[in-house]
């Protein structure tokens, strides 16, 4: 080989594989096809604590109860089967055991009906994307959808993007329950690369569309 | 992709050294003692009511933070509102009504065996006891639409029952006629003959479930790859290695 190649951080990479070789090599299949990093919610979903929802609840009837099979989003391409899940031993809602599943919160009420339909759903899994990889494309006025086991569609519109700490989470904000019939999606944001682990959660919210 | 090379070394080193995946730990409800119990309130089938509401409890040890929105009950009048606890943790349903005064109809005493007996009532002010304030009708919250907090105290069987999700919130007051007042179309009260049985039957009702506590780990970092993540987790590892990198990039200049 010869002539001039632009020399870099390519070079330095190459060099810094070389002295870990095995792992990386062993490795470097995967990485050559290594997924990235989900779209990022937008600035104004960082939130402080502190930040008291001011939406008013007005009274709304809702769809009869319906456990959900299919959540749509065809704005961001996500179309995922919805599993049932419950509280982990420390409390928190469990996450779904297939990453490409989203999970309902079987304590909470089924999406279309009135009050806090929960569900969550892992943003990416070890080996890449997962079920709500896609969620913090989402901005206000995106509207989505759940197909329900009765064969109804409960149509829903973004009304809230927020951001918040793990461990400052206000868990009675965002479970507690609503008058209207709302539906909330969870998953993680904020990767901290020092710790290796996602330091926030994203907490959509979506209101149901009148029809 | 070699740019991506480094990045398994970044992630290798780190799953060498345990970083990766540890699970983070969240204050969990039960195991301080401390519940959070959440309940949608929906209107008690035959009442003729259209409201809804919803209730919120925070309970560390007996101290119990109780929120309730109601809406849509009958304006003007006085709303009787409770824990009743150790029934089924149901509210009843329709087939529990009765004929009261000629017309089928939800009593306070046909809802015991879903929602059991009362376990505090949950006044605006002084005493919270079962017994003495059950029907205070001067201390509950009145009109159509209201939102009321209160931290109370309750009794060790309640704070028990609220615990083991067998508690439910239930608001008195129909207006089962439509005629804006309570009065004596179904009969004189089942608690107390003085009063009309519109006044106490149950209005709005909703069992209060264990609430979800804490973030959700939703993300086990397989798309956190990058570049950026990379450099920084192997910043050391780029650093051990500073030495080799030059005389590698000598050598394959050369090559
Ligand atoms: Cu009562």
């Amino acid at each position: 080989m010869t002539g001039f190649r632009p020399r870099g951080r390519r070079s330095v990479y190459t060099a810094a594989a070389t002295a870990f070789t095995t792992g990386a090599l062993a490795l470097l299949a995967t990485a050559m096809t290594a997924p990235q990093p989900p779209p990022t919610p937008p600035a104004s979903a960082r939130t402080a604590p502190t930040a008291h929802s001011t939406v008013p609840q007005l009274p709304s009837a809702g769809l009869p109860r319906s456990e959900p099979a299919v959540i749509s989003i065809p704005k961001i391409g996500l179309h995922t089967p919805v599993e049932k899940v419950a509280r982990a031993g420390d409390g928190s809602i469990a996450l779904p055991k297939d990453p490409d599943h989203a999970g309902w919160y079987t304590g909470s009420v089924t999406p279309g009906e009135r009050g806090n339909a929960i569900t969550v759903g892992h943003v990416d899994s070890e080996k890449g994307p997962a079920a709500f990889y896609g969620l913090g494309a989402l901005r206000k006025g995106f509207p989505l959808t759940v197909t329900r086991h009765d064969g109804s569609t409960a149509r829903f519109t973004v009304t809230g993007i927020e951001v918040w700490a793990k461990n400052a989470f206000p868990s009675q904000r965002v479970y507690g329950p609503t008058n209207t019939a709302t539906l909330t999606l969870i998953t993680c944001t904020g990767w901290d690369s020092t710790r290796r682990t996602y330091r926030s959660n994203l907490v959509i919210t979506a209101q149901l569309t009148p029809s | 992709m070699k740019k991506k090379t480094v990045t398994s070394v970044a992630a290798l080193a780190a799953i060498a050294s345990g970083l990766v995946l540890a699970p983070t730990a969240f204050a969990g409800g039960a195991s301080h003692g401390d519940a959070e119990l959440h309940a949608m309130l929906s209107p008690v089938p035959t009442s003729k009511v259209t409201g809804s509401g919803t209730a919120m409890v925070h309970l560390k040890g007996n101290q119990a933070t109780v929120t309730i929105k109601a809406q849509g009950l009958l304006a003007g009048a006085p709303h009787a509102q409770h824990f009743h606890i150790a029934g089924k943790g149901q509210c009843p349903p329709a087939s529990a009504a009765k004929m009261h005064n000629g017309h089928l109809s939800l009593n306070t005493t046909d809802g015991l065996p879903f929602y059991g007996k009362i376990g505090a009532s949950l006044t605006t002010s002084g005493d919270t006891g079962a017994d003495h304030s059950a029907l205070a009708v001067e201390r509950f919250p009145m009109g159509a639409s209201y939102t009321y907090q209160r931290t109370i105290t309750v009794d060790d069987e309640t704070a028990k029952e609220l615990r083991a999700e067998n508690a439910v919130v239930v608001v008195h007051g129909i207006d089962f006629n439509g005629n804006g007042k309570y009065d004596n179309v179904l009969g004189a009260s089942d608690l107390d003959p003085k009063l009309p049985a519109e006044a106490t039957d149950p209005a709005l009702c909703g069992p209060l479930k264990m609430a979800p506590a804490g973030a959700v780990a939703g993300g086990m970092g397989g798309t956190q790859n990058g570049d950026t993540i990379a450099l920084s987790a192997a910043g050391g590892l780029l650093a051990a290695a500073g030495g080799a990198l030059y005389l590698r990039r000598r050598s394959s200049r050369q090559s």
